[in-house]
């Protein structure tokens, strides 16, 4: 392999893709109007306090904690009540949501066994899911900051500062997850097409090998997309005051996420590409892949509501490592609680980008 | 020095139970231009091919430069290749194709003297899309010439040009000619092997059917040549009279000659019987009659 191949197959794609207007657009300048977009829609207003009644059954000190946590995020107008009947109480007062922290919720934490909360609700689904989303968050980083530690020694109250009440923040892993998507679609058009237009039969002619045009379109790939994020980013800060991490280490942990997102992503364009012969299967394959990672990896609905085996199939899904990846260095500060993600984000990219480059073929 | 660059001896291709090449053998010698003549599916490409190590044969031996297209990668170093339908990385100009052709193969070239050589240089900075079909092909021969090859492939260079484009790529390849550099072309245009060939070999249905300089093959398969007299049906009647046998094709009266003096016979003749007639003319066989013949067979 050879880096100045690999150079000039950036110098010559980058300049033929910013002839190609579209592709821009598509990469670069769409995903920047969608945080503008959310910005002004969502972005300079908090999330309107949702009523949250909290009924405790334990009596522990972790649950006081939980619900001291959940409160500072600012999300929420929380009152500690019992409530006896759930579902009457919802019926008469469907703006509430109730939560319910089981009697061994301190107890299961010192045991280090299973902890879990219900969520109930009685509005619009979509409204709720967001703020079961929220609290689902908060609840996941709040028991992930025990993890691997001795009880007596770590435990801490854990910095939710950060929770921003500020619904711009939640858009921005999924739009940095819509600039990866890019990268895997122009994958997915470019292997067909180069294949029949028997474009690749000349790259081998010239001494281009696989894995150095594969190399080369990734590189590519991931300093557009680079772009992109960073104004998405800078976009959020300035002009919505996004309230993300941007400490040393939470900047390497995204470049670190999105380096193998893009990876991982165009590597499985490379791959569908290879089973596409035509535009049309194209397209259909391309859907394929597309839709059930639009919805069953978190990105626009929440899944904390779906059916276990919607939860089951979303752990399959490179995306929602990505975006939940994401969140945790981006949002939450909770980079320990972040590792195995990025973990397997890293294992299953270089595996994937292994197979495309040994399973693409240049010649018809 | 290699005095035969290019050795082909009973080359066999085969997809599945269809053989598209059948046990052929050919050699190019040094700056010749040896062209591959035949109709659509006669197997041209797939020996092009072979020979250019894209694809693998079934049988036989194949020698370019002293080494197996198949194996030896070194080639593409020392061969020229411009593929039938030319098509690049369509927003790309031909200046920063012509940069990443040098890069890979670490040549320094000015991209703009090249594109001269195939008078291309106004259209340096268009990219590819914008091309006209005969620019594209003058870009696929600039690209083929970037490591000064010994050899080169052209498959049909002018398919689907138009005339003035054609015969400018006609005259580049005059021009790779006389450098000395051996061409393999394959076409299925017979003023085109006429006009560059050293030598041509016929093929059908995968095989040879027959090979030689065009000269060659000319008169080896030369028929009569043929008298075109044109006229109205008094013409055909007088033709009649004197015994004379004809075919009437699109207004001519059509005959074999043994010599071309029995043509200014036959004219005098039906001169002196006051028969009018509007024009005339002699047509020998070329290339063009020859494969046809030769296909047909």
């Amino acid at each position: 392999m050879k880096l100045k191949n690999i150079a000039a197959y950036f110098v010559l794609h980058a300049k033929a893709y910013i002839r190609t207007r579209s592709g821009v657009f598509f990469q670069i300048l769409f995903p920047v109007i969608l945080i503008i977009m959310f910005g002004f829609l969502f972005g300079s207003s908090s999330v309107t306090p949702q009523n949250l009644i909290i009924v405790n059954h334990d009596n522990g000190q972790f649950s006081t904690q939980f619900i001291t946590a959940l409160s500072e995020t600012g999300t929420f107008k929380i009152k500690v009540e019992n409530i006896s009947n759930i579902r009457q109480f919802l019926d008469q007062n469907p703006n509430y949501m109730i939560m319910v922290i089981p009697s061994n919720f301190t107890a299961n934490i010192l045991n280090k066994s299973k902890v879990t909360i219900q969520v109930y609700s009685n509005s619009n689904p979509q409204v709720s899911s967001e703020y079961a989303g929220i609290i689902n968050t908060v609840f996941q980083a709040y028991i992930n900051s025990f993890n691997g530690k001795g009880l007596s020694s770590s435990l801490q109250v854990y910095d939710y500062s950060g929770v921003s009440s500020r619904t711009i923040n939640y858009y921005i892993p999924g739009l940095i997850g819509f600039t990866i998507i890019s990268s895997m679609f122009s994958m997915l058009y470019q292997v067909p097409n180069y294949r029949r237009e028997k474009i690749f039969r000349q790259f081998k002619i010239a001494g281009l090998s696989k894995s150095e045009w594969i190399i080369g379109s990734s590189l590519f790939n991931l300093t557009f997309n680079l772009i992109a994020d960073a104004l998405i980013i800078i976009i959020a800060y300035i002009l919505f005051g996004a309230v993300l991490y941007y400490n040393p280490l939470n900047v390497l942990m995204m470049l670190i996420i999105i380096v193998s997102g893009n990876l991982m992503f165009i590597a499985l364009g490379a791959l569908a590409g290879m089973v596409s012969d035509n535009e049309e299967t194209v397209s259909i394959v391309g859907n394929l892949i597309l839709f059930p990672m639009m919805f069953l990896s978190g990105v626009f609905f929440p899944l904390q509501f779906a059916p276990g085996y919607v939860k089951i199939i979303s752990d399959f899904l490179p995306l929602t490592y990505f975006i939940n990846a994401l969140n945790y260095v981006l949002i939450y500060n909770n980079i320990e609680g972040s590792l195995y993600m990025i973990a397997i984000l890293a294992v299953s990219s270089i595996a994937l980008f292994a197979l495309s480059s040994k399973l693409l073929k240049f010649e018809s | 020095m290699n005095e035969q660059p290019v050795i082909v001896k009973n080359l066999v291709k085969k997809y599945g139970d269809y053989v598209a090449v059948n046990g052929i053998s050919f050699e190019i010698k040094k700056g010749q231009v040896f062209s591959l003549l035949g109709p659509n599916g006669a197997g041209k490409t797939t020996t092009v091919e072979i020979l250019e190590g894209l694809r693998k044969r079934d049988g036989g031996e194949v020698e370019v430069l002293g080494m197996d297209p198949e194996v030896s990668k070194e080639i593409y170093n020392k061969i020229g290749i411009l593929p039938q339908d030319f098509t690049f990385v369509q927003n790309s100009t031909p200046k920063e194709a012509i940069e990443f052709y040098c890069k890979l193969f670490g040549r320094k070239l000015d991209p703009l003297e090249l594109l001269k050589t195939v008078e291309l240089e106004d259209r340096a900075n268009v990219p590819f899309s914008k091309l006209s079909g005969g620019q594209k092909q003058k870009l696929g021969l600039a690209l083929s010439l970037i490591n000064d090859p010994e050899v080169l492939f052209l498959d049909e260079p002018t398919a689907g040009l138009d005339p003035k484009s054609r015969r400018n790529i006609w005259q580049i390849i005059e021009n790779l000619k006389k450098e000395d550099r051996s061409i393999l072309l394959t076409s299925h245009y017979l003023e085109e092997a006429e006009l560059l060939a050293d030598n041509v070999a016929i093929m059908n249905r995968g095989k040879i059917v027959d090979i030689g300089s065009p000269k060659e093959l000319i008169l080896r398969h030369r028929g009569k040549d043929l008298l075109y007299i044109k006229g109205g049906k008094f013409l055909g009647e007088a033709l009649e009279n004197l015994g004379i046998q004809f075919k009437n094709e699109d207004g001519y009266f059509i005959l074999g000659l043994n010599d071309s003096k029995e043509a200014i016979e036959i004219l005098k003749r039906i001169d002196e019987m006051g028969i009018p007639f509007d024009d005339f003319m002699i047509r020998r066989e070329n290339l063009e009659d020859i494969f046809l013949k030769v296909t047909e067979e």
